[in-house]
């Protein structure tokens, strides 16, 4: 399809660890496909060691994907960057940048903005001197910035301030996606509001595409087009925004609306919950059947056993459950 | 008599730097089983207002004035040995990251019985049984089993649950629990919330929670106060400070957070700048700088606290003082 910038099929990663000798293989994502159309924002939304994380760092190449294929269209090439190697990707970095959780950890504290915003460029060789400098000027007042920030550290700069920083980082070499890992769980809820509301201006302005990956629920309703939801390296649900909440199909995504509190003590105590049982099951041992079956209130026999596979119940609606 | 009375705290941090007023004229009071909920973002002193409750401000922190009544004793003038008859017997307190505050190296059975054996006069065979007992009361699936595990052990829910089972082994009349889903995955957060809830009821005992989240005090508290840059600037029964939020900060914490029925593609109300650094606050009202409905006098004084209407919803802030109240009316006519 023309429009699609990106599409990722059946993607698969697997890290040995190796613990007092002994080796033993965790499977962090076991086949996970979607596609990104232009200007679209596709969330994704699970618990701690669902691998949305580690799909985000395999699209950006900071891992290497163990099988899949994860195809780029820019430029009116489609590539392949899951088969290409370190040397012949940084080509093609600057169409797939990435901001992430903790501003503190990921801004050079020795560089000032206007260094660490001009090393981009100049890694990536774009323009002069003086272009550089009109667009790093350009990008820091995109981002709610001024010039006089430019020449100070990080470390003057609050949370809220440091996201916007690295999302001019992003920002600066007009890239087609950005993938977000997590980029206001770090934030006060003040704050949070200030940098969503961004990144919305962002991509209305600059068609940008986002992955959007968060374990908050309703920042990722907001934000996103499409959801995916991810348990255990497998994304169990994928629909429309709106579709999702209306009509979620399988029992873990239902479990995980369920558990989005309501600021609004009314709402909050008359509404049905569902509470879950028992923790999310270790990623060294896949079950056979469906990764879900141990913790299903709707499990019955055939779920252990046989794996559920992937079905378009309405358009542009997937999962993967036997009985949905 | 109320359970836990607080009066006008004071809690300095004496840095190098400067004085930190991190707690800075705090009241509230708490009633026998009820839940208070305290609200706001880092560094508004929430944390600080619970760790001077139980009495572990350390140095560089002082409590330089107030008073904290519990059950009529004022906890502040008490001496160390004597804090220690209230603290994990009277008082308990469960914290955000239950991997730290456990003991990796001691199994998590032995970390309660070392409890009680401390606090109470039971044979280690009673403890035992007691601490299984409790771990049953937490819903821990296999407590037996568990009572010999530890603590890495045990995945991030099923520790806090050892928390809570520890914090309510003695019976304590309070409960602090600083941020206790924080760290938890939502379908766990959920969980956790809802056996703070039932052990609250079928002990007896009142809780103050401590959160960030509008969602968990939505979710749990009869009570709550929004505290911002040291000060409690707005609280009240849970159900009249959400419907009829008053100080500007709360609205706009408020708004601030996507709802499931904020339309789509509007944006989020948002507080514009940052918290003020407590070494030097803003003069006047704290939020002055941030709000959107400033008049002059925020600039220059401090608000008072007043109580509006007849119930106990307070809130520190100029816009509804009666002196005021011409200059509000304007200001509304202008803003709409």
């Amino acid at each position: 399809m023309k429009d699609t910038v990106l599409e990722v099929k059946d993607i698969k990663k697997e890290f040995v660890v190796s613990r007092f000798g002994r080796k033993k293989k965790i499977y962090a994502l076991n086949g996970v496909s979607f596609d990104l159309k232009k200007g679209e924002v596709l969330g994704i939304v699970g618990e701690s060691g669902c691998g949305k994380t580690t799909l985000g760092r395999v699209i950006s190449k900071i891992y290497e994907p163990t099988s899949g294929e994860c195809i780029l269209n820019v430029e009116g090439k489609e590539i392949d960057i899951a088969k290409l190697d370190e040397k012949k990707f940084r080509s093609y970095r600057k169409y797939i940048q990435m901001i992430f959780q903790d501003p503190f950890a990921s801004l050079n504290p020795r560089l000032t903005i206007y260094t660490t915003l001009y090393d981009v460029l100049k890694a990536h060789g774009i323009g002069n001197k003086d272009y550089r400098n009109e667009l790093i000027e350009k990008t820091i007042k995109e981002v709610g910035l001024e010039n006089y920030h430019l020449f100070r550290y990080p470390h003057e700069f609050s949370g809220g301030q440091r996201q916007r920083i690295s999302i001019a980082r992003a920002l600066i070499l007009n890239p087609d996606i950005i993938i977000a890992d997590e980029p206001v769980s770090a934030l006060d809820v003040s704050i949070q509001s200030q940098i969503i509301n961004l990144m919305l201006d962002i991509r209305e302005k600059f068609g940008v595409s986002y992955i959007f990956i968060s374990h908050d629920i309703s920042v990722v309703r907001y934000i996103s087009d499409k959801v995916m939801v991810m348990y255990l390296g497998f994304a169990v649900e994928k629909a429309p925004v709106d579709v999702l909440f209306d009509r979620p199909l399988h029992p873990y995504t239902k479990a995980l609306l369920s558990a989005i509190l309501t600021p609004d003590p009314k709402k909050e105590r008359t509404r049905k919950k569902m509470i879950l049982q028992g923790d999310v099951p270790d990623p060294s041992k896949i079950p056979m059947g469906c990764v879900f079956a141990d913790r299903c209130p709707i499990k019955k026999d055939i779920c252990e056993k046989v794996k559920p596979e992937e079905r378009e119940i309405e358009k542009d609606h997937f999962v993967s459950c036997h009985f949905a | 008599m109320a359970l836990l009375e607080v009066k006008n705290l004071r809690v300095y941090f004496h840095t190098r730097e400067g004085t930190v007023k991190a707690v800075d004229d705090v009241s509230f009071t708490l009633e026998k089983n009820e839940t208070l909920c305290l609200v706001g973002e880092s560094g508004c002193g929430k944390s600080v207002t619970a760790l001077s409750i139980i009495g572990l401000i350390s140095n560089p922190g002082k409590i330089e004035s107030g008073q904290i009544l519990f059950e009529g004793v004022d906890l502040v003038k008490l001496k160390k040995s004597e804090l220690r008859k209230f603290r994990g017997t009277e008082i308990s307190m469960i914290f955000q990251e239950p991997m730290t505050s456990l003991n990796p190296s001691l199994k998590v059975g032995f970390q309660i019985v070392e409890l009680l054996l401390e606090h109470f006069n039971v044979s280690k065979t009673e403890a035992k049984n007691l601490a299984v007992e409790f771990l049953k009361k937490v819903k821990i699936p296999d407590a037996v089993g568990t009572y010999d595990k530890y603590p890495h052990q045990l995945s991030g829910g099923m520790r806090q649950r050892v928390m809570i089972a520890m914090a309510l082994i003695s019976k304590p009349s309070l409960l602090i629990a600083d941020e206790p889903t924080t760290a938890l995955d939502v379908t766990i957060q959920l969980q956790i919330l809802e056996l703070i809830r039932d052990l609250k009821n079928s002990l007896g005992t009142s809780v103050i929670l401590i959160t960030h989240d509008m969602g968990v005090v939505a979710n749990l508290a009869d009570k709550v106060a929004v505290m911002y840059a040291g000060k409690i600037v707005e609280s009240g029964e849970v159900f009249e400070v959400f419907e009829n939020p008053l100080h500007p900060y709360t609205v706009g914490l408020l708004g601030s957070i996507p709802k499931l029925d904020t339309p789509k593609n509007s944006r989020l109300i948002s507080i514009p700048g940052n918290v003020p650094r407590l070494i030097n606050p803003p003069k006047g009202c704290r939020f002055h700088e941030r709000c959107s409905r400033k008049l002059e006098i925020c600039e220059i004084a401090e608000p008072p606290e007043m109580t509006i209407g007849n119930s106990n919803h307070r809130i520190a802030c100029w816009l509804y003082s009666d002196e005021f109240q011409g200059a509000v009316d304007t200001d509304e006519r202008y803003g709409s």
